[in-house]
């Protein structure tokens, strides 16, 4: 089970090594592409909110699927993160505390970054893991990728991070999250009231005071997004457990690709296709087999993660990673490094063996249960199909 | 910076189709209403906008994560985020 931790207490260690793929998927590519593999969640997140086929709409935002919908592409987007460090999950940023210390200290520069300098709402970021130029956290720098930017190469983001309850950001809207706007949220009945008091406004406020590239659809440009979205869905985990059974999901929508038993773009067959201008040619390309249904992830801990504040959840811990000696463990070149019986695969360090181009490989049973249960861990049929859940996102 | 916004208002009605424009910072923002469901443009050009499946709240892709009362309020949003980049 992979642990989802608070980005507040996570040690510096963790945060290190979370930073360090971050960057690393960054400049690494998908096979045959010049894309990388981080920009690739951008276009597909871009890509969503508009739809034309099987679906018409907005598949991931506005209707009872934003909440399944992100809970899948944000595992895919871990699965993929920890192809360069597999002992790195996604913290998840408690914004429900205020503008606390803690907050304000996930924008230091050996974490988050600072928030923009400049334009008061699109300021560049100029420091930390997520500068533009390189620097001592980040010697590759970190640019927006040319397809999905208005203006700056540079991510940006508001120069000042509003959340006061009287916001002079978007005067007169919802204030940022708090302890007890949350709790409203977590007391609501039905997933038909939740979801949308989830998504706006606490979900929306934070999008929108960050500001910059997190206030436009391609907000998964700045990193903060996991984070953002990490807390989104361990709220969704939270409610859940307190409301089994079926009000646990809005059961009479109507809206293609929001039912419980609909495909989701872009797992979805390809029944649906984006119109979103220049996106399409970002995309991974996917197997008409890569389908998920909304049913599907509906339990999280069934996708193979917890988050660590949850009562059950088996925290600390760390993943048994190392395979059991005479098994084999297919793996993609280039990164064919790794030895049997060595603890972790290795963590790709700047100037050493980072790939210049990384081939995304089959990974072992453990990454995806949906896909290996019932086999146990690292013992591989090879006369069973399986896909790869890195090379199509 | 936003600047101080006029509003004029004008309604037409013709057969199975309403409309109601409006005039904001000097741009006309026209809502009609069809059998289809309702649209809004602003100088002629559509606004892509939906609906929330569960509160009926309209929200676009063109002012992200937010969340609006009516057609002509996002309308009025797109208009005064055209003062930034994005």
């Amino acid at each position: 089970m992979n642990v989802r931790k608070n980005a507040a207490t996570m040690p510096p260690e963790e945060w290190a090594r979370f930073l360090n793929a971050l960057v690393v998927m960054k400049h690494s590519f998908a096979p045959g592409s010049n894309v990388s593999a981080y920009d690739q969640f951008v276009a597909i997140h871009q890509g969503v909110t508009q739809l034309t086929g099987a679906q018409t709409m907005d598949g991931a935002h506005g209707g009872p699927a934003f909440l399944p919908w992100h809970r899948e592409y944000l595992r895919r987007f871990e699965l993929a993160l920890r192809m360069y460090d597999s002992r790195v999950t996604v913290p998840y940023w408690n914004w429900g505390l205020g503008g606390d210390a803690e907050t304000f200290a996930l924008f230091a520069d050996d974490r988050m970054g600072p928030m923009g300098a400049g334009s008061a709402q699109t300021g560049l970021v100029t420091a930390g893991y997520f500068a533009l130029n390189s620097n001592a956290f980040n010697p590759l720098g970190w640019s927006v990728h040319p397809a999905l930017r208005p203006i700056n190469a540079a991510l940006t983001r508001r120069t000042v991070l509003d959340t006061a309850l009287s916001p002079t950001v978007l005067p007169g809207s919802p204030p940022w999250p708090t302890a007890s706007s949350v709790n409203a949220v977590l007391s609501l009945g039905s997933y038909s009231q939740f979801r949308p008091g989830l998504e706006w406004p606490p979900h929306g406020i934070v999008h929108v005071r960050i500001g910059g590239d997190m206030s436009t659809m391609r907000s998964p440009n700045d990193p903060l997004f996991w984070l953002h979205h990490a807390q989104v869905d361990r709220l969704w985990a939270k409610w859940q457990r307190d409301h089994p059974g079926t009000v646990n999901y809005n059961l009479s929508t109507t809206r293609v690709g929001h039912r419980l038993t609909d495909v989701m773009w872009p797992w979805d067959g390809g029944v649906s296709q984006t119109t979103a201008a220049g996106v399409a040619a970002l995309l991974p390309v996917r197997p008409q087999i890569d389908v998920v249904r909304v049913e599907e992830v509906i339990d999280h801990r069934e996708l193979g993660y917890c988050y660590d504040d949850e009562p059950d959840c088996p925290c600390p811990t760390r993943l048994p990673v190392r395979p059991p000696v005479g098994t084999t463990r297919p793996r993609a070149e280039p990164i064919t490094t790794f030895a049997l019986g060595e603890e972790d695969r290795p963590t790709f360090r700047f100037g050493e063996n980072m790939p210049s181009t990384m081939a995304f490989g089959e990974e072992g049973p453990m990454t995806d249960p949906r896909i290996d249960d019932p086999l146990p861990p690292f013992q591989i049929d090879p006369t069973r199909p399986r896909f790869n859940p890195f090379g199509h996102f | 910076m936003t600047t101080p916004r006029k509003i004029t208002k004008k309604k037409a009605a013709s057969g199975a189709q309403k409309s109601a424009s409006t005039s904001y910072a000097g741009r006309e923002i026209r809502v009609s209403s069809t059998q289809s469901g309702a649209r809004v443009a602003i100088d002629g050009k559509e606004l892509p906008c939906q609906r929330d499946d569960d509160t009926g709240a309209y929200f676009s892709v063109d002012v992200p994560y937010l969340r609006f009362g009516s057609l002509e309020e996002i309308a009025r949003t797109a208009i005064d985020s055209e003062d930034t980049p994005y």
